[in-house]
């Protein structure tokens, strides 16, 4: 919902409250998350993969190299 | 295989978001933020900051900035450190402004006609505007090239086998005769008279030039860099970007030191042009933060204002191939 003006004592009180109010639980996940060296380079790869198979006009990934073996 | 379309590559976390919030709040306190911020951030910190600052210092001056030089203002509250982040202290927030390129500046053909004004006309204006930029940001002018050259013949003699295989730029001899002349006399004694000068002539035809530098002149004073600055804490491994870079012809010396120089400029982490670390929840912090910034970006638009004047007095005074190459570090 788009929130309406409000006067500047109104804005200053909910920003107080903002910084005062305790970070929610999967925000604190994600932040335990961003400070792991490991989760951070499997998120890199993760959205390397997305912008380079995900294309609206043409989903279809690329074909296996050659150097993975057929599965049959 | 399973698509990938469609799912989600973003999410939006927050740590230590009471410190977005108390910028905020400091934010609108001094006046730079307001609900309308707000309403239109969608309620979110981080957009209604960037609206705000962007708001701050206008979209005339965002453009003008642009056109000549390429600043990032960020306001973080970890910094680079050897390409490590490091947060700061507890409650703590930096303003970083910085460079990406180099402003430019040909200024011979100015020197000339100020010459021919009055003599020592163009010598004061070149003077009184380097030393008034040095207070707040690094140029990359005349003292460089020379510094270079210096670098270069200290090489040279520690290398004797391979001496001959060096090129020593001949900085002295490329500069305006003006210039060189200054060069041998004592600014501390004729800083006065330059000054006078330039007041005799603000009236004159190139009186916007003169009230341009002036202007310069009040803010550099008025600049004062109170906060912690970073540059002085070890966190860099070289100094700024310069902001500017002031040839007297385009080709000459100092444009051939400065494309040597530049080369490695960004090789390592550049002390930014601006660093102030700054408490969000203390005013007085915050209001002298304030002030730096709002003085080093007015600074920044009336040199680059001067610098496109000049511009257009060249186009019109002077019909002159104005090719300056592709070099790397300078703004297009």
């Amino acid at each position: 919902m788009e929130p309406c003006v409000i006067s500047k004592e109104e804005l200053l009180a909910l920003l107080a409250e903002k910084a005062n109010a305790p970070p929610s639980g999967p925000n604190e996940l994600l932040v335990r998350h961003l400070k792991c060296k490991e989760s951070r380079a499997l998120a890199e790869a993760i959205a390397n993969a997305v912008r380079q198979y995900v294309d609206p006009s043409d989903p279809r990934l690329l074909p296996p190299p050659e150097i993975l073996p057929p599965l049959a | 295989m399973p698509k990938l379309d469609g799912v989600p590559t973003s999410y939006d976390h927050e740590l230590k978001a009471e410190l977005l919030y108390d910028l905020c709040a400091a934010l609108v306190h001094c006046g730079i933020g307001t609900p309308s911020h707000w309403k239109e951030s969608g309620a979110n910190g981080n957009l209604f900051v960037r609206q705000a600052l962007r708001d701050a210092i206008t979209q005339d001056r965002l453009d003008l900035l642009q056109r000549n030089i390429e600043y990032h203002l960020n306001i973080a509250d970890v910094v680079d450190r050897f390409g490590d982040e490091r947060a700061l202290e507890v409650n703590e927030l930096v303003v970083l402004i910085t460079s990406g390129n180099c402003g430019y500046l040909e200024i011979g053909a100015v020197l000339e006609a100020l010459e021919q004004e009055e003599k020592g006309l163009g010598a004061a204006f070149y003077w009184e505007l380097v030393h008034s930029l040095y207070r707040v940001m690094r140029i990359y002018d005349h003292t460089d090239a020379f510094m270079y050259e210096e670098r270069q013949r200290e090489y040279a003699e520690s290398d004797e086998e391979n001496a001959d295989q060096y090129e020593f730029p001949e900085v002295e001899k490329g500069l305006p005769e003006c210039i060189r002349t200054a060069l041998k006399r004592d600014r501390g004694e004729h800083r006065y008279a330059d000054r006078r000068l330039l007041l005799r002539h603000r009236s004159g035809q190139f009186g916007s030039w003169i009230e341009r530098l002036r202007s310069i002149q009040r803010h550099a004073r008025l600049y004062r860099n109170r906060g912690k600055d970073l540059s002085e804490s070890g966190y860099y491994d070289s100094p700024p970007v310069p902001s500017l870079l002031i040839v007297f012809k385009q080709h000459d010396v100092i444009a051939a030191c400065f494309d040597e120089e530049s080369q490695y400029m960004l090789e390592s982490v550049p002390e930014p042009a601006l660093s102030i670390v700054f408490c969000p929840n203390n005013p007085d912090e915050v209001e002298s933060t304030r002030e730096a910034v709002a003085h080093f970006i007015a600074i920044n638009c009336e040199l680059f204002q001067l610098v496109e004047e000049i511009q257009a007095w060249e186009g019109q005074h002077a019909n002159r191939h104005s090719d300056r190459g592709e070099l790397s570090l300078r703004a297009a």
